[in-house]
């Protein structure tokens, strides 16, 4: 990545940023054609680190946001607003993409209206998506109406506990949480082995469903199964080391557990394993997950339907 | 078997409409099945058919149940396919952009790699094959559904086909969905042959078990001319005679024959390019609008526009085309032989490697509008686009002088490389006179998604073990195709005159150029 320059203030308005990123990118000249996909909000503590953020940000490759504006926020009510500006080139083979950076720095009364400083800071008619990386925000944050997706980490904040107040920021925007892409490997394994052929009459005799896994995966994968096949017998269980669901019906047993590198699935048919069949799955890093959820903006019904059936049997409904 | 919806999303029933699949892209998942490759020792399995089997099982697109048999002539053994398989998945993995070979991906399809060897035309290859296949299917979990992949030499499918069908092979094995039999072009060497073809095919296949493949289709931006247009409001409007003056096809290749001058010295830029890929892109440019995306409806309208287009009559032929043959020259800094030095080229070699033709497409939206179409090689560069120059404004209400810089609209779709759309406009020169420019504003793919797009054979091999045929060429397509080119073909081979010569390098022979001067018109520089 080639940085066509760099801006910083302790003391700056939201004016003197957007000079500074103009001016910046006058000197870009090879990024004088820009094609634009979207703005990056990252929202984080004082204990976030803006470089990692960037870092994390800048090994996306190929879904890179046109423009990141990470918010770090102080505590303390005095007014501050320090900024710092970086205009790059991402080259991809005689082509470059422009990126720019936007660090901000704010403590006082300008964090409870943070809708007004990243309001002129986002590209025109292009999707917001802000990234809260320590907290769910309260569902009713004036920094939501600017807000077209909302990526969230609920292993990180929330857990399952958090699983309600994910349904209702839900209610009000689109939502990514990294917890349920976390997930993804299992579920599409279990998707595809259940594709094949000898499986297929398993499909139709789904008698009882195990879940298994810490309480978060646990609660994101029932409330995923009892969305998708209502009125099955469904149990919880925190037996095992990774999550797992297991179906059973017509004397087939179908198990799909995911370890830490690796998911498997083992059918075992009149008492007695029949096969096996595993697939690797690497943990999913930071980048990969944000990678996944900037390529997946559009609404996601079978996530809505499992958060929203998480939540009800959270609440015990 | 009724339409699928093709592009729009899978193709094979209700089998996969299960709740728990809903979101998990399985509909883009390959089912079970073996994939035999005739001609598996040759070139293209290892450069392109592995390659992207292993490519799609990287992104999870292939069952486990999925099995690749070659077969070929030369005796590798199942170890030894394996070996090559393994060197060629390596050396495509140095050509991208990846970290190497993804291991769990290839040690999913190592473990169904099989090789049959034998002669095309002998039936006891057929039943080394069937038993093969039988054992893949209990012990591989290929379910009985088989994609044949006739990487052949086409002088062998009718013998390919017909030995399929003598050893039941044409069809699934019992408990199997389907059987697709994908083959490469040529599809015959003229309207006759072509014909013939078909006919020795059909003894033995249904048609819409018949997956024709012309890999510019799998191409990202030759299906993102549908996207631009059928997606958008503001371009169809325009996309007629009334404000569309000429069209401009280019499909440029910069390089020389290299060593396919044994094919090329038999087929020449007509059957090699014009026949097909750039008729294909003809089709997609001046199609009506499909009710739909399904393969039904996409083909249909190519169909219908290939009809539209004005077979020439042979006196015709030799005002609206012209053929050319590179002669020594420089590109790119470095002197290059001529065609008729390259190896394996008759001295006295009429074959053409460059076409310039103009077309016409009789029908309400394009009457009146000239198709330029022009392909060579050793042009100064690789290109293929699709421009199409707008009429000018009825008035100008500018001095001469102030508009002089100004030329007429154009949107051009650049289809490779630096895949993009250019649309060229005037804008007055800043300053305190009213002068006005042509400026242009670029868009390009690569800039706006930096997703790698798929390989197109990765994307085709999915759509024939999908069943989704969009993307293939239908009988009927084939049969236009060779009907436009026909006449140039015969009228060509009656002509003494060998094809006029043009330095390597440039943008071919002067007489391309006067096609268009003609008419008051020049070729663009892409």
């Amino acid at each position: 990545m080639v940085t066509v320059g760099t801006w910083s203030d302790d003391s700056a308005s939201m004016g003197s940023v957007l000079k500074a990123l103009d001016d910046l990118r006058c000197r870009d000249h090879r990024g004088a054609v820009r094609t634009s996909f979207l703005t990056l909000l990252v929202v984080g503590d004082a204990a976030t680190e803006v470089d990692e953020v960037f870092d994390t940000i800048h090994g996306l490759g190929q879904n890179q946001p046109s423009r990141v504006v990470a918010l770090r926020l102080l505590p303390g009510t005095e007014h501050r607003l320090a900024a710092r500006v970086g205009v790059h080139l991402l080259p991809r083979g005689d082509q470059c993409l422009g990126i720019d950076d936007v660090a901000l720095e704010l403590s006082g009364e300008v964090t409870s209206h943070l809708d007004s400083v990243v309001e002129p800071l986002t590209l025109p008619d292009l999707p917001v998506v802000v990234w809260c990386r320590n907290d769910h925000p309260d569902p009713e944050d004036a920094l939501l109406q600017t807000t077209d997706h909302l990526i969230v980490d609920s292993a990180v904040a929330g857990g399952r506990a958090g699983i309600g107040q994910l349904g209702r920021l839900r209610r009000r925007v689109q939502v990514t949480d990294f917890a349920w892409l976390r997930l993804l490997p299992l579920r599409r394994h279990l998707a595809m082995v259940l594709r094949r052929p000898e499986l297929r009459p398993l499909l139709d005799q789904v008698s009882a469903v195990t879940v298994t896994g810490e309480d978060l995966d646990r609660g994101l994968l029932a409330g995923w199964i009892a969305d998708r096949l209502p009125g099955i017998p469904l149990e919880e269980s925190d037996r095992g080391a990774g999550p797992s669901v297991v179906l059973a019906g017509g004397g087939v047993e179908l198990s799909v557990e995911q370890a830490a590198a690796s998911v498997t699935a083992s059918v075992v048919e009149g008492g007695g394993p029949a096969w096996e069949s595993s697939i690797g799955a690497p943990p999913a890093t930071t980048e990969g997950l944000l990678a996944s959820a900037l390529v997946q903006l559009r609404p996601d019904p079978v996530f809505d339907g499992a958060l929203a059936t998480a939540a009800r049997r959270s609440d015990g409904g | 078997m009724g339409d699928s919806p093709g592009m729009l999303g899978r193709a094979d029933g209700d089998a996969l409409a299960h709740p728990l699949f809903e979101g998990l892209g399985v509909d883009r998942a390959a089912p079970p099945a073996a994939v035999v490759i005739f001609g598996a020792s040759g070139d293209l399995t290892s450069r392109k058919l592995m390659p992207a089997l292993q490519a799609l099982a990287s992104r999870d697109q292939l069952s486990p149940g999925t099995a690749v048999v070659g077969v070929g002539r030369t005796d590798l053994g199942d170890e030894g396919f394996r070996r090559r398989m393994r060197q060629a998945v390596e050396a495509a993995a140095r050509r991208g952009p990846g970290a190497g070979v993804d291991e769990q991906a290839w040690s999913q399809l190592e473990g169904g790699l099989r090789y049959v060897s034998g002669g095309y035309d002998d039936l006891a290859t057929y039943k080394d094959l069937g038993e093969t296949l039988d054992d893949l299917d209990r012990e591989h979990g290929t379910a009985g559904n088989r994609l044949h992949y006739l990487s052949t030499p086409p002088g062998v499918f009718s013998a390919v086909v017909h030995q399929l069908g003598a050893a039941g092979l044409h069809r699934p094995a019992p408990g199997g969905e389907f059987c697709r039999v994908v083959i490469e072009k040529p599809f015959g060497r003229d309207l006759a042959s072509a014909h013939r073809l078909d006919q020795q095919l059909h003894e033995v296949l249904d048609e819409d078990q018949i997956y024709r493949i012309d890999h510019y289709l799998g191409k990202e931006t030759v299906q993102n001319v549908l996207a631009l247009r059928f997606a958008n409001t503001i371009f169809e409007p325009v996309w007629s005679r009334q404000y569309v003056d000429s069209v401009q096809i280019t499909v440029a290749e910069s390089e020389g024959v290299g060593d396919r001058a044994g094919f090329y010295e038999t087929a020449g830029a007509l059957r090699d390019i014009v026949q097909n890929h750039l008729l294909q892109v003809l089709a997609l440019t001046v199609m009506e609008p499909p009710a739909s995306m399904s393969p039904t409806g996409i083909r249909n309208e190519k169909v219908k526009a290939l009809d539209a287009v004005d077979v020439l009559e042979p006196e015709d032929v030799l005002a609206d085309t012209v053929r050319g043959q590179y002669a020594r020259g420089w590109l790119g800094g470095e002197e290059v032989p001529g065609y008729l030095e390259e190896n394996d080229v008759a001295p006295d070699s009429r074959t053409e490697t460059y076409v310039a033709m103009r077309l016409r497409v009789d029908n309400w939206r394009w009457a009146g509008v000239p198709f330029y179409l022009r392909t060579g090689k050793r042009l100064p560069r690789r290109v293929t686009e699709v421009a199409l120059e707008f009429s000018r404004v009825p008035h100008l209400p500018f001095a001469p002088t102030q508009a002089a810089q100004l030329g007429p609209n154009a949107l051009v779709l650049r289809i490779q490389p630096d895949e993009g759309i250019t649309l060229r406009f005037g804008a007055k020169i800043p300053g305190q006179s009213f002068d006005v420019r042509t400026v242009s504003m670029d868009f390009s793919y690569g800039a706006a998604f930096l997703e790698e797009a798929a390989e197109a054979y990765e994307r085709l091999l999915l759509d024939a073990l999908l069943g989704d045929p969009t993307l293939f060429i239908r009988t009927d397509e084939v049969h236009q195709a060779w009907r436009i080119v026909q006449p140039l073909l015969e009228t060509w081979a009656e002509e003494p005159v060998r094809p006029v010569p043009y330095e390597a390098g440039t943008w071919g022979p002067v007489e391309g150029d006067r096609l268009l001067e003609a008419d008051g018109r020049r070729w663009r520089r892409p």
